[in-house]
């Protein structure tokens, strides 16, 4: 069996722990990575038809792809080119089986390998070195060009970040203040959906079934009632803090620790609170 | 030309519950155009009305997606036309077979030559389904476009990227997923529901479409272990001291 990798960069070391996984602990023996990578102009998802004839995966191989938009996109061809199932919010590999998270996680299937499957998980981390298999970067056609590339703000890596702090909508006014806890304890900042939003922030700032599903060591959520599309980005997260001025949210069942209140009350106090312990003077 | 939009008739899985054994009860959870199609339906009725194209609806689902209700919830939303499979053995259907028979249904509009998407449905919140379709046609397709104008060879797009944004142009046809903010969906209202009514609406038979059924993997369900946390809150006036010092003290921050 061959696990094939389909991806558009480096950032699949969630995906490669999968594939360990699915190939019996055998790390990258069996592993196909297929790289998409376009000249200049061309999308990602202008290679799609191309990445699905380069995946020549036979019966019972597992395609794994992380769950951005451009490689969702690679992963469908590829879906379809194969006739083979997708399973959508992989969580894990365990006993012979893909852990997938359905229904915004208020279940999780097993699904036993046996069938062609094409599988989309968080991709995770990025990785020092990826060696390509296979290179597609010439489209089909020319079809789809991109004509123009605005650059925003720099691109959120959640998935490296091993404390996250994120703000629910009430605080999109006040993002500085947030902007300051992160700094204060070296976290990213991040946003439910209605928040990332409204600041204009992308997939990639947004926590929860609309973005990315993360599991950094801290997560500290200022004002995020945690509504279930949220929760399921977040619940992987080793230690949960919360700030919420409603101390009957949903978010409170998922709390290590916390403090009912406004966050703009609190996280200045907190900010004040984690300022290094000015050295003791002599007596 | 046609514009077509896609969108799903959708259960919220907050109103669902989850047995031990992992059984899903729906029972108390009403299916609705999933927040992120009600989007797609009033950004594909801006871009009709801006190209003067007309707008046709599809949907793929049980049969409740084709009561007088469900479609009328749809049409008072833009759409001149709903192309629908109703049929209560697609209630569980997955992405591969929804997105089958959308694409037989895209096909059915001979001069259509985009079709809009939402973002992700309520209850798979996949976001895999109008790319499925996208390849089922043959089309490209871009997902997180926020704003779509027709152009003498095809689509001007402009798509969401990690960071910002930029500007494509398609040659052709193409299928696009909207961002969930691309369009503000209005309530519709009175007016547009009782036109809604007088709308045509052409149920398919499932079996007249020919496009294969499931062939899902077999997978066990079960309800996911409740979180263990440590639940320890802080008040008064030292709560941010108190709590910086508990993390501290925890390991949790150096």
């Amino acid at each position: 069996m061959t696990v094939w990798i389909v991806t558009s960069d480096a950032a699949v070391a969630g995906l490669l722990g999968l594939a360990d996984g699915v190939g019996g602990g055998g790390g990258t023996d069996g592993v196909r990575v297929v790289l998409a990578d376009p000249a200049p102009g061309v999308p990602v998802e202008a290679l799609a038809s191309a990445v699905a004839r380069a995946v020549a995966a036979g019966p019972g191989d597992v395609v794994l792809a992380p769950d951005r938009p451009a490689e969702r996109v690679l992963a469908a061809a590829v879906a379809v080119a194969l006739g083979a199932p997708v399973l959508s919010g992989v969580t894990g590999f365990r006993d012979g089986a893909f852990e997938v998270s359905r229904y915004g996680g208020i279940c999780v299937d097993t699904v036993a390998l046996g069938p062609t499957l094409v599988a989309i998980a968080e991709g995770g981390a990025t990785v020092s070195e990826l060696v390509p298999d296979v290179t597609v970067s010439a489209p089909d056609n020319d079809a789809v060009t991109v004509v123009e590339q605005s650059v925003g703000e720099r691109p959120a890596d959640l998935a490296e970040a091993s404390r996250v702090v994120a703000i629910g909508r009430d605080l999109a006014s006040d993002v500085e203040l947030a902007r300051g806890l992160a700094e204060a304890v070296g976290a990213e900042l991040a946003g439910s959906r209605p928040v990332a939003e409204a600041l204009g922030w992308g997939h990639d700032r947004c926590v929860g079934a609309s973005g990315v599903t993360i599991a950094p060591e801290v997560y500290v959520a200022l004002g995020i009632s945690g509504q279930l599309q949220h929760l399921s980005g977040c619940l992987g997260s080793s230690t949960i803090v919360t700030v919420n001025a409603d101390a009957s949210a949903p978010i409170w069942a998922h709390s290590d620790y916390g403090i009912v209140g406004d966050a703009r009350v609190v996280v200045p106090a907190l900010i004040v609170a984690l300022q290094p312990v000015a050295p003791v003077g002599e007596p | 030309m046609s514009i077509v939009v896609a969108y799903k008739f959708a259960r919220d899985p907050a109103d669902a519950s989850v047995a031990p054994d992992g059984t899903v009860d729906w029972s108390r959870a009403r299916p609705s155009i999933s927040p992120d199609d009600a989007v797609a339906l009033a950004l594909a009725r801006q871009v009709a009305d801006a190209s003067a194209a007309v707008l046709i609806a599809v949907t793929v689902g049980p049969a409740a997606v084709a009561v007088p209700q469900a479609r009328k919830s749809a049409l008072s939303r833009g759409p001149s036309r709903l192309l629908a499979v109703a049929d209560d053995a697609l209630t569980d259907a997955d992405a591969a077979w929804t997105a089958g028979l959308l694409a037989a249904l895209v096909r059915r509009v001979p001069d259509a030559d985009l079709l809009v998407a939402g973002d992700a449905s309520a209850d798979e919140a996949a976001g895999i389904v109008p790319a499925l379709v996208a390849a089922h046609l043959g089309w490209p397709c871009l997902l997180d476009a926020s704003a779509a104008e027709r152009t003498a060879a095809g689509w001007r797009v402009r798509q969401s990227v990690a960071g910002g944004s930029r500007m494509l142009e398609v040659t052709g046809p193409v299928v696009l997923a909207c961002t969930s903010d691309a369009a503000v969906a209005p309530v519709p209202g009175m007016r547009d529901v009782l036109a809604a009514g007088s709308k045509p609406v052409d149920v398919m038979a499932l079996a007249d479409l020919g496009v294969p059924g499931p062939r899902p993997p077999a997978s066990q369900r079960a309800r996911p272990a409740a979180p263990q946390r440590r639940q320890r809150r802080f008040a008064g006036p030292d709560a941010a001291a108190d709590l910086v010092a508990a993390l501290r003290a925890d390991g949790v921050l150096p």
